[in-house]
């Protein structure tokens, strides 16, 4: 079976390589960018099943990112955003914007991988 | 230990969270790890780089007044700070953040850089062996 690829948009080097990590073992392919450069070249290329993105990121934040892939890309990919607690409004506008689930910082892997699939099978 | 003195005061006033503590267990990471050690260790290394990482910031944008660029370092420690369960160091960085989004105060962020510069070699010292602990198993 293919396996289903997922956007990792997340600065933070070290809590990127331990979800890179566990969502790879979770069957994922997965592709980490980390600042908004990154993210807009993969996605003028690729087309991930699935998104991950932190809110905050250099050059180019989890806010635009969903602003991009629905309005400009027009696309419908599942978006998950991570955020920092207090950041209640910013995942508000999130939702507004097009964002499907969020899951708060310190991450758990383990939610994060239920929260993918529950995502994923919506599809 | 002028800024310890001074975090120790703020600590006793209320002022900062009293559950501050150097005691580091890796076990829960090394779960989440799903006992890989190398990732572990990796995942060490890069918090090492990234607490030095940030004290370099702080040396950079406080001299300038740069806040949104030292918030933005704060930001992106953070995660990486409380995923460690480094309390100390991630409630700095956490009202390092806040103080840079909010009064932009410089001497209070002086202060609160220099308590990270000071607090952090006792916690690296803490994390290094725990890890060596972990690995002679």
């Amino acid at each position: 079976m293919e396996k289903k690829k997922l956007l990792l948009a997340e600065d933070d080097q070290l809590l990127a390589s331990l979800l890179t990590f566990r969502l790879q073992k979770g069957g994922y392919e997965v592709q980490h960018s980390a600042d908004g450069k990154q993210v807009k070249e993969y996605l003028s290329q690729n087309t991930p099943d699935i998104i991950v993105s932190d809110i905050m990121m250099p050059y180019f934040s989890g806010m635009e990112l969903i602003a991009y892939v629905r309005k400009e890309l027009k696309s419908q990919v599942p978006i998950i955003i991570i955020s920092s607690a207090g950041n209640e409004e910013n995942v508000l506008n999130a939702f507004e914007l097009g964002a499907n689930d969020f899951i708060s910082k310190p991450v758990s892997p383990s939610e994060l991988l239920v929260r993918v699939a529950r995502e994923l099978n919506k599809t | 230990m002028r800024t310890k003195n001074l975090l120790d005061q703020r600590l006793l006033s209320g002022t900062y969270p009293d559950n501050l503590s150097i005691t580091i267990d890796l076990n829960p990471i090394l779960e989440e790890c799903m006992g890989e050690m190398d990732l572990l260790q990796e995942l060490v290394s890069l918090y090492h780089e990234n607490a030095l990482e940030f004290i370099g910031a702080a040396r950079i944008h406080l001299p300038n007044s740069d806040f949104k660029e030292l918030g933005l370092a704060a930001h992106k420690i953070k995660a990486g700070l409380a995923m460690m369960r480094t309390d100390s160091l991630h409630a700095i960085v956490v009202l390092v953040q806040k103080e840079c989004d909010g009064d932009q105060d410089s001497k209070h962020l002086q202060f609160l850089c220099d308590c990270f510069t000071e607090e952090y070699p006792p916690v690296k010292a803490s994390i290094d062996a725990a890890l060596a602990n972990l690995k002679q198993g």
